[in-house]
């Protein structure tokens, strides 16, 4: 039935003395599919480090309000323990 | 039915969507690519006329035909787009743009890597040559009229044109070898009818087209997440997908709390 068509395998890179064309055309169509498929693979990883990186800058950011936040209400208590209002927190980072 | 398949237009629901397709479409296309191209390179009977250099057809044919077949799947996405304002018939536009110029590409490269052995020139300016060059253009005109819109629904509307007026290109491409006199042989297997190559020839090439066809399926999957996430960045969803929950101010305080 179905039976290799070359003798050899040096035969086969030989291609009937047609190497040179077919094993360009493959070797091209192989690194242009490659490099699209690649290319499409990093730009995502990108994307998702960068969400993970942004969203962990937006964490520390929130954390580190919050820590201003009850530093100050302690500092304020200390001086006058009956004033509870202006819990303003200043100097705002923005996400 | 018409409700159900406008659900898809929602980006949470088309990148679900591809997140179930994408693996599908990566093993139909490593397999049936591999079976494909051994099968062409090794078992494939000789030509009786050209030898070995026929077996650039395996690459030659599915490439060509599948650059045309990607480009009238991104005008149908434009059309959509167009149409109903469809922020995802765009992205996939977009997405799969880049993989059908890299199609069209590899059909002109290895279509003059064969023309040099057969017909004893790298290109000759005839209709069918020169039509498929336009559709490299005319992805590479979609590519980057997209990009250079800030505004990337307004790009979608502007480059979605560019690509419903270039279908035209598609049936050109087509029929130029019946219409003009040219060095390219005519149509094989897509005749109406019986197609004119013997069936050893025949399956390996189906069986390498089924393969190219799954292989841009998976890289426009892939470009279409990338583009879907890039565009809804900022939005909850994203974060709640790659990064858990959008924090608030009030869980970051009692994060604080707990740590102290």
């Amino acid at each position: 039935m179905m039976m290799f068509q070359f003798d050899s395998i040096s035969d086969f890179f030989n291609m009937g003395g047609y190497a040179f064309f077919v094993w360009a055309s493959f070797i091209c169509t192989f690194f242009c599919m490659a490099g699209v498929l690649i290319q499409s693979l990093v730009v995502s990883k990108k994307i998702k480090q960068g969400v993970q990186k942004e969203k962990a800058r937006a964490e520390r950011i929130m954390a580190d309000r919050a820590q201003r936040k009850l530093k100050q209400q302690a500092k304020r208590e200390a001086q006058d323990p009956n004033n509870i209002d202006n819990t303003e927190v200043f100097d705002e980072p923005k996400t | 039915m018409w409700k159900w398949i406008n659900s898809f237009a929602k980006p949470e629901k088309a990148y679900w969507l591809c997140d179930v397709l994408q693996n599908w479409f990566a093993a139909v296309a490593t397999t049936s690519l591999i079976i494909g191209i051994v099968w062409g390179l090794g078992y494939a009977p000789q030509d009786y006329q050209q030898g070995d250099s026929f077996r650039i057809i395996y690459i030659h044919v599915p490439s060509a035909i599948l650059a045309m077949g990607a480009y009238v799947a991104m005008a149908i996405a434009a059309l959509v787009g167009v149409v109903w304002q469809w922020r995802t018939a765009f992205m996939f536009m977009i997405a799969i743009a880049p993989v059908g110029a890299v199609m069209t590409f590899i059909s002109l490269f290895t279509g003059s890597f064969w023309g040099k052995p057969m017909w004893g020139t790298w290109w000759i300016w005839d209709a069918r040559l020169t039509s498929q060059l336009i559709l490299l253009f005319l992805y590479l005109g979609v590519i980057s009229l997209y990009s250079a819109f800030e505004d990337k629904q307004q790009a979608g509307k502007a480059a979605g044109v560019m690509a419903m007026v270039g279908v035209i290109n598609i049936p050109i491409i087509h029929f130029s070898v019946e219409w003009w006199n040219t060095l390219h042989q005519g149509a094989t297997i897509t005749k109406i009818g019986k197609p004119s190559i013997a069936p050893e020839m025949l399956w390996p090439l189906l069986i390498c087209i089924l393969g190219f066809a799954a292989f841009i399926g998976w890289v426009t999957i892939v470009r279409m997440k990338n583009e879907i996430i890039l565009r809804d960045l900022h939005r909850p969803w994203v974060a709640q997908r790659f990064g858990g929950a959008e924090i608030g101010p009030a869980d970051a305080s009692a994060n604080a709390q707990g740590k102290r």
